[in-house]
């Protein structure tokens, strides 16, 4: 039984033998020297000293051998080894380890600049048409905790409104309105066909008594009466005309709500403040993603234009049949209902398409007056009904003009600078599975004689030389490119109005990036992605081909 | 002759050990004891030593039994040479003095 060793001495001798087994090869010769003089030492502690001193040479050893390890190329190793006699040397990449660690560092540091963070983000929302994200559900349900502890009515209300989910956004939209009743318009902004159910009695009645005089309010009450049946039966099959007006106007509230929309001295359909709720909170959270905001502008409620268009059509029909009885009075007075409430949507909508709308049913009353007129022989009046068709007729023109076109050069050049964004990310991340994949291959098999696979590792080589730096290149595209976006973005947080701001948005660029980089939202928009993928593909080969086929010449 | 650097004192104190006895091989150990130079700073030198050829070192032909062999250095005929003119030109400069007086 061999005799035990002071603790010193133990410790010495497994210090050394543990750092022998990581000692660099190339020097681990001296490392073994070290350490056989420890049975030579007489006293423990100066033994303890000596092993220390290894472990220093270690640490400088390990150090000059990470130092040669970074300035050889990737795959290559300090020259220990011998080759098997007969083998050509491997070949490697011309650029050293540090040089691509640099890059890529440098390029990493990049990634880390917020700007790039909210190109990246953006772009990446937009390939998945601005679906509402688990980053983004993560930042709201963040949101929604931090404002139920402070009772912060606005910030829950507009999580009510981004939460997907209809019965958790419906609990923190009572929420929100119990702590401030003035939000009660959250109950009516954003509905649709799958959270029209949360919109229960209860709630309605609550959206009508705190807003008697408001159409859209009385709008939302009308679909809220009608939608589960016209869904059912759309469910079905697609419904006829007759069945359409039947599931619409059957129920015996419809006409009741139609007729105080009809009579309401406003018009407002929340757009206005669901963006100001918006802004708030993006001025607070500037972090918040590029699809949240997209949301808040493209999914606010629209009024129901089908009942709209069903009563401006029973109203005209009623003035008709009036006017044939000989009641002229009535018959205006039923036309002058359609035409006044046209003005209040074109005078008080803040979208252009209820401003249309507003504007087309006008149209129609008037159109409809004129021919009464016209039939009875009234030219007089007839005329002055054409004069109003007129007046309609050019407030229409001056609301197609007002639409910036989308092919003005401004526009044309956002356009480009949208599918260099699109083009950069894609080319960026086939870069990187490029690098990854070609530097793994080297260090994972370097001593793979070049005579085997020869071919791919020249390919592998050139890529390691020159993908790092396209990366690098590439990002920076991808910032410079989305930079116009970014100022949309950024100003868009200090315009008030929601009107201005949806239409800076849909002409000014950003949705142009939301719908020229949708792979899915239309064919149009996915032929740009797909072309711009194959772009970038085809870019990344051609350019092997031709680097490899000049080496090649010099070789 | 290019420019001569100057050697640390704990390289020429090592120089002077081993021209001591110029024939003989010696040990890491006897070194450092010799001239009280810590194993963290000694083989560092002998590395470099054997890297610019002036010394030669080889491993115990027969090593006690249960004992690793242990690794051996002198100056090669080159190395002595060399060594001598460092040790005498850092006397001159009076950059180092031996550790003992000569004769």
């Amino acid at each position: 039984m061999a005799p035990s060793q002071p603790l010193p001495r133990h410790f010495a001798r497994s210090a050394l033998e543990l750092a022998l087994r990581f000692w660099p090869e190339e020097s681990r010769d001296w490392g073994q020297a070290l350490a056989a003089e420890l049975d030579e030492i007489e006293r423990p502690l100066d033994a303890l000293v000596w092993a220390f001193g290894g472990l220093m040479l270690f640490t400088r050893a390990s150090a000059a051998h990470v130092l040669t390890w970074l300035k050889l190329p990737a795959g290559s190793r300090p020259p220990i080894a011998s080759l098997l006699p007969g083998t050509n040397p491997p070949i490697f990449p011309k650029r050293s380890r540090l040089f691509t660690a640099m890059v890529l560092i440098t390029t990493a540091a990049v990634l880390v600049l917020p700007q790039s963070r909210e190109a990246i983000a953006t772009v990446r929302e937009s390939w998945t048409g601005y679906q509402t994200s688990s980053s983004d559900l993560r930042t709201l349900e963040k949101l929604a905790a931090r404002a139920e502890k402070q009772k912060d009515a606005r910030t829950l209300a507009f999580v009510a409104l981004n939460l997907p989910e209809s019965e958790r956004a419906t609990l923190l939209a009572d929420r929100a309105v119990a702590l401030d009743p003035s939000l009660t318009w959250i109950y009516a902004s954003r509905v649709d066909s799958r959270n029209f159910s949360q919109l229960t009695k209860e709630r309605l009645a609550r959206l009508l008594a705190s807003d008697p005089n408001n159409a859209f309010a009385q709008l939302i009450a009308v679909q809220a009466v009608y939608e589960p049946r016209y869904y059912a039966l759309f469910c079905r099959h697609t419904p006829t005309e007759q069945e359409t007006e039947a599931a619409v106007t059957g129920d015996p509230d419809w006409p009741v709500h139609m007729d105080l929309a009809f009579r309401a001295p406003r018009y407002d359909s929340y757009f206005d403040h669901d963006w100001q709720l918006t802004r708030e909170v993006w001025n607070h959270e500037p972090s918040l993603s590029a699809s949240l905001l997209f949301r808040s502008l493209a999914k606010h409620s629209l009024p129901d234009f089908l009942s709209i268009n069903m009563y401006s059509n029973r109203l005209m029909r009623s003035a008709e049949e009036a006017f044939r009885a000989g009641d002229e009075e009535r018959a205006e007075s039923l036309l002058g209902k359609v035409d006044s409430f046209g003005r209040m949507m074109l005078d008080q909508a803040e979208t252009d398409v209820e401003r249309y709308e507003g504007l087309s049913i006008s149209r129609k009353a008037a159109d409809t007056l004129g021919d009464l007129y016209l039939r009875a022989g009234q030219t007089g009046q007839a005329a002055k009904a054409r004069q109003r068709l007129q007046e309609i007729n050019s407030r229409r023109d001056a609301l197609f003009r007002s639409f910036r076109s989308m092919n003005s050069p401004h526009s044309r050049k956002l356009k480009s600078m949208a599918f260099l964004v699109h083009f950069s990310t894609v080319f960026a991340v086939l870069l990187v599975l490029a690098t990854a994949f070609s530097l793994l291959a080297l260090e994972l098999q370097p001593e793979k004689p070049a005579n085997l696979i020869f071919r791919f590792r020249r390919a592998i080589c050139l890529t390691v030389d020159w993908a790092p730096g396209a990366l690098l290149a590439a990002f920076i595209a991808l910032l410079w490119a989305f930079q116009p976006f970014a100022n949309i973005l950024r100003s868009a947080r200090s315009v008030e109005s929601a009107s201005e701001v949806w239409h800076t948005m849909r002409f000014e660029g950003l949705f142009t990036l939301s719908t020229i980089l949708n792979p899915f939202l239309s064919v149009f928009t996915g032929y740009n992605f797909w072309l711009s993928f194959l772009c970038a593909l085809v870019a990344l080969v051609l350019f092997l081909i031709v680097r490899g086929f000049l080496r090649h010449k010099h070789t | 002759m290019g420019i001569r650097l100057r050697l640390s004192r704990q390289t020429l104190d090592i120089l002077e050990a081993l021209l001591a006895r110029p024939s003989q091989w010696h040990y890491g150990y006897a070194i450092s004891r010799q001239t009280g130079i810590s194993s963290g700073t000694l083989y560092p030198v002998l590395m470099r030593l054997d890297r610019s050829g002036w010394l030669e070192t080889r491993w115990e032909e027969t090593p006690p039994p249960g004992r690793p062999p242990r690794h051996l250095y002198r100056l090669t005929g080159n190395g002595r040479e060399w060594a001598r003119e460092e040790l005498r030109a850092a006397r001159q400069s009076e950059f180092w003095k031996p550790a003992a007086s000569e004769a």
